[in-house]
């Protein structure tokens, strides 16, 4: 069994750069072949996404890829990306892939709302209906997930310190990160006293809208011997829809979904969920944080802000979360940034804010596709 | 952009209705599930068939949010949107008329005023009935 190993990682900086999303792909593309120390003619796979195209791509970077695939711009494709990029490799349809991602929200003016500039219905404030739901008034993802955080609030009694703890968190992990676009300090008093963008969610409840690019060079195990670097392993990967009932919030906050993409991950890694020793938790808004905590396992319903409290999620702590900062402090990657400090951490290159000897890692994106991905040291 | 009245052409009848001061949801015949969108196959019970029915207006909050950032251009801030549980079935999210964030808690009565709605924007105000 050939298993699919991360041997490169390359970012851009991250901010208001004033790049396209192709030249941001491109620059992450180059640093992360520099990292496998492999050149272009090795690569025979390109997986690309939020760039305005794979053949530009391609043709910049001088690949010649015999499996080629493009993705929807919305962070919930990262872990379909990494899946699908693993199977074909595992199957043998390719030996190396490029996977690229940029994105030029900030310099683009990107906006998730009201007829933003993002080209999709998810960008427009989830649901397969804009033109309905923008007549109520309800619009932008935030919303949704502000409607989600109010029920959960009721549901269990949550004081709005819940939300701002996780904010406050990220922002301590992002100050020993220097590539985090947010250095500034952030208390809980801070967090409270920022505007509502809405209500329940708090301006420091947002992930940052950014410029930057990511990329990863994956291989398979026995071709990953030769690199420079560690190589990380991509040992398990799940997925679980909710769109067919995507046009109303889950009841559940996809609790269903996260356990059964979180289980699928963790059951092909072969691990349990007392093995992982870190999580990377796709925080476009704090209260998906919550929601992966309880529907992936980690805490019982209407249990994940006292663990929270609690000092787990902290560096330092029995379950870093976020280690770079994540959206909400490093910049909104989409996922990407996530991954690429998972593979940081498992390297032990994570300077400032190392994880001591992790040895497992998962991913967890709660969205109407929840994906989870489960990565660990090659060879251990 | 992804807009419902692109395609497929299964929100025009709601949209039309607010316009006449009506709540028009789709509604599955076989099983009564009620939505908007439209639906080709009904995720509940698989049923092809689905016509279009006027819901009576009352609901309670299942959520609520207040809106502080601007968004739409004619839509001042604040303003709060509910998802509304329909008493009769289905979902459907509204502006609530002179209600703030702490009125409109979770589990309160809300009717669709008609006459409000009439703008095109689907609006509800606190109580059993306007």
């Amino acid at each position: 069994m050939r298993t699919a190993v991360i041997t490169g990682v390359g970012t851009t900086a991250f901010g208001r750069l004033g790049l396209s999303a192709d030249d941001l792909a491109a620059e992450a593309g180059i640093h992360a072949l520099e990292d496998a120390g492999i050149s272009s003619a090795d690569v025979d796979g390109l997986l690309a996404v939020r760039v305005s195209s794979y053949a530009l791509l391609a043709s910049r970077l001088g690949i010649e890829s015999d499996w080629s695939l493009q993705l929807p711009a919305e962070g919930r494709m990262t872990g379909v990306a990494l899946a699908a990029a693993k199977r074909a490799l595992e199957a043998g349809d390719c030996s190396t892939v490029l996977l690229t991602y940029g994105n030029d929200g900030r310099s683009g003016g990107h906006t998730y709302g009201g007829q933003g500039a993002t080209a999709s219905a998810a960008g427009e404030g989830y649901g397969t209906a804009p033109a309905v739901t923008r007549a109520a008034g309800m619009t932008s993802p935030g919303a949704f997930y502000a409607l989600l955080a109010d029920r959960y609030r009721h549901q269990y009694d949550v004081a709005e310190e819940a939300l701002g703890q996780v904010a406050v968190t990220f922002r301590r992990h992002a100050r020993r990160n220097p590539a985090a676009v947010m250095q500034q300090p952030l208390s809980m008093a801070d967090y409270l006293a920022a505007r509502f963008i809405v209500r329940p969610l708090r301006l420091f409840d947002y992930c940052l809208i950014n410029d930057g690019g990511v990329a990863l060079v994956m291989t398979t195990e026995d071709r990953a011997r030769h690199t420079p670097g560690p190589a990380v392993a991509v040992r398990g990967v799940g997925q679980a829809g909710a769109l067919r009932t995507s046009d109303v919030p889950p009841g559940d906050y996809w609790r269903r979904q996260i356990r059964a993409a979180s289980d699928a991950a963790l059951r092909e890694a072969d691990v349990g969920r007392g093995d992982v020793d870190a999580l990377m938790v796709y925080d476009n808004f704090s209260p998906n944080v919550l929601f992966a905590l309880e529907g992936a396992g980690y805490c019982g319903p209407g249990e994940a802000p006292d663990w929270w409290a609690d000092g787990h999620a902290e560096i330092g702590g029995g379950l870093p979360i976020n280690t770079s900062g994540g959206h909400l402090s490093e910049s909104y990657l989409q996922g990407w940034g996530l991954v690429a400090e998972a593979v940081r951490q498992l390297r032990g290159t994570a300077t400032g804010r190392q994880v001591p000897d992790p040895r497992v890692i998962q991913y967890v994106a709660p969205a109407p596709i929840v994906t989870s991905l489960v990565l660990s040291g090659a060879g251990s | 952009m992804t807009d419902g009245a692109a395609w497929p052409p299964d929100v025009a009848p709601h949209l039309a209705g607010l316009s006449a001061g009506a709540l028009l949801l789709s509604r599955c015949l076989a099983c009564d599930r009620r939505s908007v969108p439209s639906c080709l196959i009904c995720p509940s019970c698989g049923g092809r068939d689905v016509d279009w029915v006027s819901a009576a207006g009352g609901g309670v909050v299942w959520a609520r949010v207040e809106f502080h950032k601007a968004y739409l251009p004619d839509l001042p801030v604040p303003y709060t949107v509910v998802l509304v549980a329909l008493d009769d079935g289905g979902a459907v999210y509204g502006i609530v008329a002179d209600g703030t964030y702490e009125e409109c808690d979770i589990g309160s009565a809300v009717q669709f005023d008609p006459d409000r709605s009439r703008s095109g924007r689907p609006t509800f105000v606190l109580g059993d009935s306007a």
